[in-house]
């Protein structure tokens, strides 16, 4: 190919570029994720994808209030013995200060992990950017959406309907997880070994960061109170 | 439009939907379950020597029912509007006097009817404060009663020959170290008297409780232990039965249909670790320190120069 014609090749390709709607790459992203997750770490709409996932996050977190209420009036024999306490009160500052504390942890984990994708997708020789990443991160986030029609069934199902929910969370899990190695792969343009290698050897780094803080709070409590026993 | 763009909207919209019928469904129903009971009966199981602190000591496992505890979940179950009727499910052979008689004036001052649901046994002081109850519930085979005192005073002189030790006393006051030596017949005397005092208010509060002729009770206060079924015929308890028998009485006390049943969760573990951290672990530290044989010593001297009367039985 002469340099006229991939020239023109170029300016077409950024023409389909500038032509995808917010819209567009939504679809795209269910009907042709890998062209489409191609694209988007190319053109790195990074504040919609961002906004995607935390609107993605927010869903996902109200519709999951009915079975955290489960749990809650599992406990409701205990919290019915508080005196004065208030069950619609406690509902409301369920969704009022958890769905928001919850989108806002959600982001922050998705930042972490998109950071450490980062440092492992250099690691293993990949060539991109943590903005592409964190677009395809974000845009590969939408299918965790359509699980809300199946949690509404599941709902509507009661008890029966737990298996159904569990089976479609897994499943939208793995297309998710799908979806992410792919925007890995684009984003560094390295083979999908290399981009599962990342995605594990990232999760796997997230969960012993994990588990580090919470061993430091609980040894720091056991410190405190080993301490206070001490000074007896 | 572009098809995309119906899609992709079309998606959203039944996601939107789904999600405000989430929200309408999902919060519609449990709050109607969990706010509005008003069918709960407390469930609180007690269980051990009564006494007026749980004994830490490594021999023991810090098991035993307390006035304190008794009173904080008579209050708990009180001030919760949706209680309706306590059931206490007591097994325990009795313990100190004054222990059993406070537990026994909480039960008996209680707003709501508090059930007695006898385990293994609710002999002595366990009894006395089972008799305060609105209904006293025992199993057939639940052993019920001894109503009656006992005092065990260690001698120790023996043990003090033995290991060549003298004790020196200086007192003020004449009889201000019987606790400490072998008992004259008159210091004997004066106990027999406290005893019988403290068997006279058992006699009296159990007549009283289970609205019983003192004379019935005296001839019932030998001490001894009945079967429920026996227990039962003389009066001391109202039914023979297990644990429905027991949650049936407490409806009909409180006139509910359908009742809840709360049970009361000891705390957990890693909650009691933090809470009463002088139990276990600073017992087994000061065991592992000075050695099994003087805990051994030092519970033996917590006994020593100190009267104990107890309503205790069913050994």
């Amino acid at each position: 190919m002469d340099n006229e014609s991939q020239d023109l090749s170029q300016a077409s390709n950024e023409g389909i570029k500038k032509e995808r709607s917010f819209f567009d790459l939504l679809y795209g992203v269910i009907a042709n994720p890998t062209e489409t997750l191609r694209h988007i770490v190319d053109t790195k709409p990074v504040l919609a994808a961002v906004l995607l996932y935390a609107v993605v996050s927010l869903v996902s977190g109200i519709a999951n209030i009915p079975l955290r209420l489960n749990r809650l009036n599992q406990l409701s024999s205990d919290l019915s013995s508080l005196n004065g306490f208030n069950m619609h009160a406690a509902i409301f500052a369920f969704i009022i200060i958890g769905v928001p504390i919850a989108v806002f942890f959600s982001l922050l984990g998705f930042l972490a992990f998109g950071g450490i994708c980062h440092l492992f997708g250099r690691l293993f020789k990949g060539d991109g950017k943590f903005s592409g990443l964190i677009s395809g991160f974000g845009f590969a986030s939408f299918p965790g959406i359509l699980a809300t029609p199946l949690i509404l069934i599941s709902l509507i199902l009661g008890e029966s309907g737990n298996v159904l929910n569990s089976l479609s969370s897994l499943a939208f899990a793995v297309w998710v997880v799908i979806l992410d190695a792919i925007a890995i792969r684009e984003n560094y343009q390295f083979s999908t070994g290399r981009a599962v290698a990342t995605l594990i050897s990232s999760f796997l780094v997230l969960c012993l960061a994990a588990f580090i803080i919470v061993m430091v709070l609980v040894l720091g409590v056991a410190a405190l109170f080993f301490g206070a026993l001490a000074n007896r | 439009m572009k098809k995309s763009t119906i899609i992709v909207l079309v998606i959203l919209s039944l996601v939107f939907l789904s999600l405000i019928a989430i929200i309408v469904i999902g919060l519609s129903a449990p709050a109607t379950n969990i706010i509005e009971p008003g069918n709960i009966i407390a469930f609180i199981p007690l269980s051990g020597t009564i006494a007026e602190d749980i004994d830490s000591s490594v021999f023991s496992a810090g098991v035993g029912i307390t006035p304190k505890f008794v009173r904080h979940r008579l209050e708990e179950a009180e001030d919760n509007p949706n209680v309706k009727a306590i059931i206490l499910k007591i097994n325990s052979p009795g313990g100190s006097v004054g222990a059993s008689q406070e537990i026994a004036e909480l039960i008996q001052e209680a707003d709501k009817p508090i059930i007695v649901f006898a385990g293994d046994i609710i002999a002595s002081g366990a009894y006395y404060i089972a008799s305060k109850a609105d209904r006293i519930v025992a199993k057939p085979g639940s052993l019920v009663g001894s109503i009656g005192v006992i005092s065990q005073i260690p001698d120790l002189s023996g043990l003090y020959a033995k290991l060549g030790i003298k004790m020196q006393t200086i007192k003020s006051g004449k009889n201000k170290d019987m606790f400490g030596r072998t008992l004259t017949p008159e210091e004997q005397k004066k106990f027999q008297a406290l005893s019988d005092e403290l068997y006279n208010q058992f006699v009296d509060d159990v007549a009283k409780g289970r609205q019983l002729s003192k004379k019935k009770v005296l001839q019932l206060a030998t001490g001894e232990v009945f079967p429920a079924t026996v227990a039962k015929k003389l009066g001391l308890i109202d039914k023979v039965g297990g644990y429905q028998t027991a949650i049936d009485e407490a409806a009909k006390l409180a006139k509910i249909k359908n009742p809840v049943v709360q049970e009361y969760k000891p705390p957990s573990l890693i909650e009691e670790l933090f809470d009463m951290p002088s139990i276990n672990i600073f017992s087994l530290i000061r065991m592992q320190l000075l050695g099994r044989d003087f805990m051994l010593l030092e519970s033996i001297r917590n006994m020593y120069a100190v009267p104990q009367y107890r309503y205790l039985g069913g050994h």
